[in-house]
């Protein structure tokens, strides 16, 4: 008993800071309302906060704005630009007695049978909720499913190499149409890009900063690092947090704990993406 | 303060209100997922 509640608080720590990490979203929504954007293109460019390319196209598409290239491409570039802005970011909020702290890390094994309901139930939980967010979530939750059920694996090697790349290839084409110089080559492009990166910054800052202030409570402190790893960067951002790691301390492992968050990051930003159409879709 | 402030101001508050909502319910979810089914292999073994 005492060992499941040591591993649901260390559940809960991580999913706070999980959450924390979709903070940036939703301040950059407010900044950019204050800047002067209506209220569809603020709610579109501060989902760049996510790096999620998919997300951004998807909720800056459903919602009319009219920044849909300039969305595009600051998410794929804040994407690729993790391994440059993160450890920055996490830098200006940690200590490097903070960055060398270790975490046992406790390998059980999960069922078949958990794997392959997972998928089914967080689409059912997500849909009942924000039902804006099922086609991001369940196209998510169809890959899990297909590599896990282990009877397709010749469809799960398609989906996560050629037909990925073709999807990702398709997407930026056609999302290139909206890019005419007129309404591209603007000062309000370069105003969404450094909004962007503000929500890239505050959704990393803030998962460290919740992290720092779950360890005031704590005996078993957790690597603030961890925190910085929920978004939807992945494996990126988890990748980047080990590096840092190994680092300060060439012998501390904590790839596992930032790949857990990492996936929840992913989670949690599909799931903000279809709250912020939900939300938004009232209002007009 | 004008209605889109307000708006944003609302849609942040929820957001992160019905954010929070999900992920907990996720993280139940699995809990009792693996005690389905890891307490049935148990059984079984």
């Amino acid at each position: 008993m005492t060992e499941l509640w040591a591993a649901s608080c260390t559940a809960g720590a991580l999913l706070g800071s999980v959450l924390a990490a979709q903070l940036g979203i939703f301040l950059v929504i407010i900044v950019a309302v204050l800047l002067g954007f209506p209220l569809r293109d603020a709610a579109s460019i501060g989902i760049i906060g996510a790096a999620d390319g998919p997300t951004s196209i998807l909720v800056s598409q459903v919602l009319h704005s009219k920044y849909v290239g300039a969305i595009a491409v600051a998410a794929y570039s804040y994407m690729a630009l993790v391994p440059v802005v993160q450890p920055l970011a996490i830098r200006m909020v940690t200590t490097k007695k903070e960055r060398m702290i270790r975490m046992e890390y406790n390998g059980k094994d999960v069922s078949k049978g958990v794997r392959i309901a997972f998928p089914v139930v967080v689409t059912i939980i997500t849909g009942l909720i924000a039902p804006a967010s099922v086609a991001l979530v369940g196209f998510l939750m169809f890959g899990n499913l297909v590599r896990e059920c282990g009877v397709l694996d010749s469809l799960a090697d398609t989906a996560r190499t050629a037909l990925t790349n073709l999807i990702t290839l398709l997407l930026g084409i056609s999302v290139s149409f909206s890019m005419q110089a007129e309404q591209f080559v603007s000062t309000d492009t370069l105003l969404i890009m450094a909004l962007g990166l503000a929500a890239f910054i505050l959704d990393s800052m803030g998962g460290v900063l919740f992290a720092k202030f779950i360890n005031l409570f704590r005996k078993k402190k957790i690597n603030p690092m961890i925190g910085a790893a929920g978004i939807s960067a992945f494996p990126m951002s988890a990748r980047v947090v080990q590096k840092m790691a190994l680092k300060e301390d060439p012998s501390n492992i904590i790839l596992m704990q930032a790949a857990g968050a990492n996936v929840s990051g992913q989670i949690a930003s599909v799931v903000a993406g279809g709250l912020v159409i939900n939300l938004v879709s009232k209002f007009f | 303060m004008t209605p889109d402030l307000h708006a944003a101001l609302l849609i942040g508050a929820q957001g992160m209100g019905a954010l929070f909502i999900v992920m907990i319910i996720i993280m139940i979810s699995v809990f009792i997922l693996k005690k389905i089914f890891d307490g049935h292999k148990k059984e079984g073994a």
